[in-house]
């Protein structure tokens, strides 16, 4: 059974290019959403077994996001890995106060990006 | 009659008036000795003849004690003497307010023999110097405090009252940390550990910054200075200067986000970029043909170059910048060598290289996760640079105050030429292949910054046979450096003045001064050193006539074969003039460009060394464009003496016409003119070819954007805030600069001249 990764992030080009990566390297299903209150939504419908959520989106930014994800209950259990790229120190301090999985940098390179994602979550 | 003490306290007033001065003070002398000796009378008449003397002893005791009450709280012309820090050196003994009558009495006969002493013109000079200072303290937009050696504000500029936003006449007699930490509201009080009263009561020199609160209890962040005053080695005050730094705080945090921003902005893109690339190249997506492929590999290479450069960029600024500053723990250096090993195996392995390392264990203070970086750079290079099947090995050697690591490989090697710029940012031992492998010319440089924030040194070899060996040494408990830790640009004609074999007390009479008028003084004891110092760079040497084993002007010689176009002066600080000395009459001694005759007169040491600075030949010539006419004259008595010739002009009109007539060697120009602007000069001056490279101060009430500095550029250009620069900041600048200016016309002259 393939894993279902929902990816949140504003910028049309990183999701279509991180969506090919998942489907096509590791044949993963991918969901993905434009802004953070899209992406509640998604995650409400598709329960993925994790969420790709981006830092920095107009409205509600990552952070805020990941906050709304955990108050709820049926999306509190999904773990969610950053993937940003604000990668300074200062930055990173803020995000492992979070209680998010990982974080992982951008630019990414795609075809390692699942095997990344299975080393923080433990899959096979 | 007036007050005495006022009387005396007025620095400088006329002869015919000091002369009335004296004469009263020596009434008040009589009077005062005469009163004692009519109480010390009545009390022994009381004592002897009985009760019918009261009155008398009433009279004599009421009398001696209004005369005394009049003449003893000197603390007047104390606060006034000490309202003079630059003449700190000279300050009179401040008579001690509780002191016993008798000493009082002593004071006042001292000081009138003082005052007698004094020429006229001195007295009119110091009364000229005195209104130059305070014209200038006024100025001044730091807060500028004299403190007395119990800690008490004496006496404080305008600028004091200003920043904390207080009535001026409230500050003196203020505690300092009462001053600056006392109106904290209570949530925010400071306790035992508060640095500024620490520093208050060390007495010793301090800088740091702190928050100064005003009088309304609202807060602003401060950089503040504390310099202790020493009158023949006793402690006797101190001045405060701070400044506010909230707008440069500012400044810094704005600077950190806009990193902070352009980080980001630049990955985003190179996300999908580096992501599309990456995919097709795979062929995942479908087979592509050779031709396409390899592009394909040119650009994943390169946008891969693209992330390392902005990677290395910002972090390269954010480590000198000292945004991130190091946390040093007690580590062992093995484990990091290993750590690094391990980050390095997968990259190693690809390239058939084996990395190898000793079992030497040392421990070291340093920060971790720089020295991992530092490492991983270093093996980084080396595996790059080495061919498959070799080794690359780490070696770790303890000595006696540090560690010597060493990355050794056997690779192409660095010419010998080449080893020390490989330090430098983007520089790259061999362009054309180093760019295959990826690197972004900026490794070393952030290794080498690193390595100078512990302390150490870094540097590269050749290997005997091939490759290279980086070194890097690491004390074992690194004394952490001031940020920016980068290397210092070497600036040329900064006004270092090398002091070569004064006593300390001469030190004290000449370093201190010279300090004061903004040079930097380098002192040397013995032949070796003032060799050593005597480098490029260095404005002057001063050299005593009897350094310990060799006399002055054996020295001259050796100095001479390092400098043989004598482009250092050399100025003799001397007991006589140097010509009896040398047996030459009326000529100066070859080699030596000033002398300055002993005992030692501040302002004849800082004539003499304007004048050897200023080059020989005719006057220099300062033009001055202030429409602030008050500022303007102060600003030109700042440099007038006989080797500068200065001139004022108060409107545009003069300023162009001063130009053409005057010709001078600098410009001090006042963006905001009446008529015109300063923009308006420097055009005019730019199509006049003698005048289009002339050198620049610009003065300006304003901070200036790159584009209208640009705007007012013509020949050497810099740029002061009005207020915001110390005069002896003025003052060394400008000299510098006239040097500088000199030295390039010389160098012109040579040239052909197409135009007279």
């Amino acid at each position: 059974m393939p894993h279902k990764i929902l990816i949140i992030d504003d910028e049309d080009d990183i999701r279509e290019v991180a969506a090919l990566s998942l489907e096509s390297v590791a044949g993963w299903e991918v969901v993905t959403a434009n802004s953070g209150a899209q992406g509640l939504a998604r995650a409400l419908e598709h329960q993925p077994d994790a969420i790709l959520l981006d830092v920095m989106m107009p409205g509600m930014d990552g952070p805020t996001t990941f906050r709304e994800l955990r108050k709820n209950p049926a999306t509190a259990k999904i773990p969610v890995l950053l993937l940003t790229a604000k990668v300074q120190s200062s930055d990173q301090r803020r995000f492992a106060d979070l209680g998010v999985e990982s974080v992982l940098f951008k630019p990414f390179d795609p075809m390692t990006l699942a095997d990344q994602i299975s080393g923080v979550l433990g899959w096979k | 009659m007036g007050d005495p003490s006022e009387e005396i306290a007025v620095a400088g007033d006329s002869q015919p008036a000091r002369s009335v001065q004296s004469g009263v003070l020596i009434l008040w002398s009589v009077l005062a000795i005469l009163a004692l000796i009519l109480a010390a009378g009545a009390v022994a008449l009381r004592l002897l003849a009985g009760p019918r003397f009261d009155g008398l002893l009433m009279l004599a005791a009421c009398l001696s004690a209004l005369l005394l009450a009049l003449r003893i709280p000197g603390w007047k012309p104390a606060a006034q003497q000490l309202a003079q820090p630059p003449q700190a050196e000279t300050l009179q003994e401040i008579p001690d307010s509780s002191g016993p009558a008798l000493v009082a009495v002593e004071q006042i006969a001292t000081l009138p023999q003082e005052a007698d002493l004094r020429e006229p013109q001195e007295h009119g000079r110091a009364e000229e110097l005195y209104r130059q200072q305070q014209t200038l303290l006024d100025a001044v937009a730091d807060g500028i405090c004299g403190v007395d050696r119990h800690g008490l504000i004496s006496f404080a500029n305008p600028a004091v009252a200003r920043l904390l936003g207080a009535p001026a006449a409230s500050v003196t007699g203020k505690q300092v940390h009462d001053l600056l930490h006392g109106n904290a509201p209570a949530n925010r009080r400071c306790g035992e550990e508060c640095a500024l009263r620490r520093a208050v009561n060390r007495r010793a020199a301090t800088t740091g910054e702190d928050n100064i609160f005003r009088v309304d209890g609202s807060l602003f962040a401060a950089e503040y200075s504390l310099t202790p005053i020493l009158e023949q080695g006793r402690f006797s005050g101190s001045v405060l200067s701070f400044r506010d730094i909230s707008q440069r705080n500012a400044l810094d945090r704005l600077k950190d986000e806009f990193i902070s921003t352009v980080s980001h902005e630049l990955r985003t893109p190179l996300t999908s970029i580096r992501g599309a690339l990456g995919l097709l190249s795979s062929g995942i997506l479908g087979e592509i043909n050779e031709k396409g492929a390899n592009l394909l590999r040119i650009a994943l290479t390169n946008s891969d170059r693209l992330v390392r450069l902005i990677n290395d960029i910002l972090d390269l600024e954010r480590i000198q910048s000292g945004r991130e500053p190091l946390t040093f723990h007690s580590i062992e250096l093995s484990d990091i060598v290993k750590q690094a090993i391990g980050d390095m195996l997968p990259m190693a392995d690809a390239a058939g290289v084996q990395l190898l390392h000793d079992t030497n264990k040392v421990q070291i203070d340093a920060d971790p996760d720089r020295l991992l970086q530092v490492l991983t750079n270093l093996l980084s290079n080396a595996v790059k640079f080495s061919t498959p099947n070799s080794t690359v090995s780490i070696m770790l050697r303890a000595g006696v105050s540090g560690v010597t690591l060493s990355v050794i490989d056997h690779g192409r090697g660095i010419p010998a030429d080449k080893l020390e710029a490989v330090f430098g940012r983007f520089q790259q031992v061999d362009a054309s292949d180093s760019r295959q492998k990826g690197g972004s010319g900026l490794g070393l440089a952030i290794c080498r910054t690193i390595v100078l924030q512990h302390s150490g040194r870094i540097w590269a070899e050749r290997n005997p046979i091939r490759g290279s060996t980086f070194r890097v040494f690491l004390p074992y408990h690194p004394v952490p450096l001031e940020m920016p830790a980068a290397v210092p640009d070497n600036e040329p004609g900064s006004g270092t003045v090398v002091l070569a074999g004064a006593s300390a007390e001469a030190r004290l009479r000449i370093a201190a001064p010279l300090v004061r008028h903004g040079y930097r003084v380098i002192e040397t004891v013995d032949v070796e050193q003032t060799l050593a110092a005597a480098h490029n760079g260095v404005e002057a040497i001063l050299l005593d006539t009897s350094l310990d084993g060799m006399n002055g002007w054996e020295i001259l010689p050796l100095l001479r074969r390092l400098d043989p176009e004598a482009r250092t002066p050399v100025v003799l600080l001397s007991v006589e003039n140097p010509q009896s000395s040398s047996g030459l009459p009326g000529a100066k001694p070859p080699g030596v460009a000033g002398w300055v005759a002993r005992p030692l007169n501040e302002d004849a040491l800082l004539r003499e060394l304007t004048r050897v600075l200023c080059g020989p030949g005719e006057k220099a010539r300062i033009l001055i464009v202030e429409d602030d006419r008050d500022l303007a004259t102060v600003i030109g008595g700042v440099f007038s003496r006989e080797t500068i010739a200065v001139e004022l002009a108060f409107t545009l009109d003069e300023a162009l016409e001063k130009c053409f007539n005057f010709r001078p060697h600098l410009l001090v120009l006042d963006i905001g003119l009446p008529d015109g602007d300063g923009f308006n000069v420097v055009d005019w001056l730019r199509q006049h070819e003698s005048l289009a490279r002339l050198p620049l101060v610009v003065y300006s009430g304003r901070d200036l954007s790159t584009a209208e500095r640009r705007m007012l550029t013509l020949g050497p250009t810099h740029f002061l805030a009005k207020a915001k620069v110390q005069p002896q900041q003025l003052e060394a600048l400008v000299l510098t600069m006239l040097r500088s200016s000199r030295q390039m016309e010389e160098e012109v002259a040579e040239a052909p001249i197409s135009k007279s």
